[in-house]
């Protein structure tokens, strides 16, 4: 398998697209995902800077702590079938505190839009097709700030993502509050 | 978890003398209950180290991933330390770390876990944790 290789862009827009914001689908892929170039494993990409105005908490409507992961992994690592955003787990890291979270990534999901929540009989024809060497991809557009119980406080969080034996890259986001209009 | 030790142990994996970042090892396997603690040094620049905390100790997160999900911990972080806890060379800053990974009396769960340490955005290697032996015929989950 090729070295894993991605391109992210922390200062281009994160905000979601109409097709996105129509389907109201964490997964589906829209501005500020990684590109994963080669290879396999986990990427995400963040704002350098996440504002909020509200206390004490942080609260989703507020602030858009938006974290976009991308994933690609062979078919059926670890027993996942093509499901692998599921079991993936971000992590948060107060840098001031040292105070760690984790969340996983299934809290980014709204309602009802995850499909095939009743498995399939056991004695269903499985087909033959030999997926050894094929990789599926994955997106995700999370807030943490949905996800996370986040006091609201100025600081910087270290966050990654994690999914059994594999880690993310880590990127630094500064909580600032946010100044009021003139 | 817990923690008991800031030296380097016999099982503490070695660093170039330009090292940069986190580097974890497992203990040896007892040949009952498996590994027992992860063993671990960071070195870091002193700007680095300093921007991070007096004792970068505090900052150390470990990932322990199974295949269900991922727990992060940060089992120093409320620790006191003293200031030979960390060493000072030139301009780099070293320290040493052992963290247990189940109490003497408590059940070793069936792996595989993967863990690793985080310090600042520095990630360290990943190391694999397969469980305990299994004795043919055990309850899975249970240690012998």
């Amino acid at each position: 398998m090729d070295e894993f290789k991605f391109e992210i862009d922390r200062d281009g827009s994160f905000e979601p697209e109409a097709f996105w914001i129509r389907h109201n689908n964490p997964r589906i892929s829209t501005r500020g995902k990684p590109k994963i170039i080669s290879g396999v494993g986990i990427a995400i990409n963040a704002p350098r800077e996440v504002q909020f105005s509200e206390g004490p908490r942080l609260s989703p409507k507020d602030a858009q702590f938006i974290v976009c992961v991308a994933t690609r992994f062979v078919y059926d690592m670890l027993g996942h079938g093509s499901d692998f955003m599921d079991h993936l787990t971000l992590v948060a890291v107060d840098a001031r505190t040292h105070q760690s979270y984790e969340a996983s990534a299934l809290l980014a999901d709204n309602s009802n839009i995850r499909d095939n929540l009743v498995p399939p009989p056991s004695d269903m024809l499985q087909p033959e097709t030999d997926h050894t060497n094929t990789t599926i991809g994955e997106f995700l557009r999370a807030n943490l700030a949905k996800m996370i119980d986040l006091p609201a406080v100025e600081t910087e969080y270290i966050i990654y993502a994690s999914l059994g034996p594999y880690r993310s890259n880590t990127l630094t986001v500064k909580l600032v509050h946010r100044k009021p209009s003139p | 978890m817990s923690n008991n030790d800031l030296s380097r142990t016999r099982d503490t994996p070695a660093i170039a003398a330009d090292f940069v970042g986190v580097k974890v090892a497992l203990s040896p396997a007892s040949a009952v209950r498996g590994p027992m603690a992860l063993v671990g040094v960071f070195q870091l620049s002193a700007a680095q180290a300093d921007a991070i905390d007096q004792y970068p100790h505090r900052a150390l997160v470990v990932t322990l991933a199974s295949t269900a999900g991922t727990m992060v911990t940060t089992p120093l972080r409320q620790r006191v330390f003293f200031p030979d806890d960390v060493q000072r060379v030139a301009s780099q800053v070293r320290g040493y770390f052992r963290v247990d990974l189940v109490d003497p009396g408590e059940i070793v769960p069936a792996g595989p876990f993967w863990l690793t340490v985080s310090l600042g955005e520095h990630l360290s290697n990943v190391v694999a944790f397969a469980g305990p032996p299994q004795p043919a015929g055990a309850h899975a989950g249970l240690g012998a």
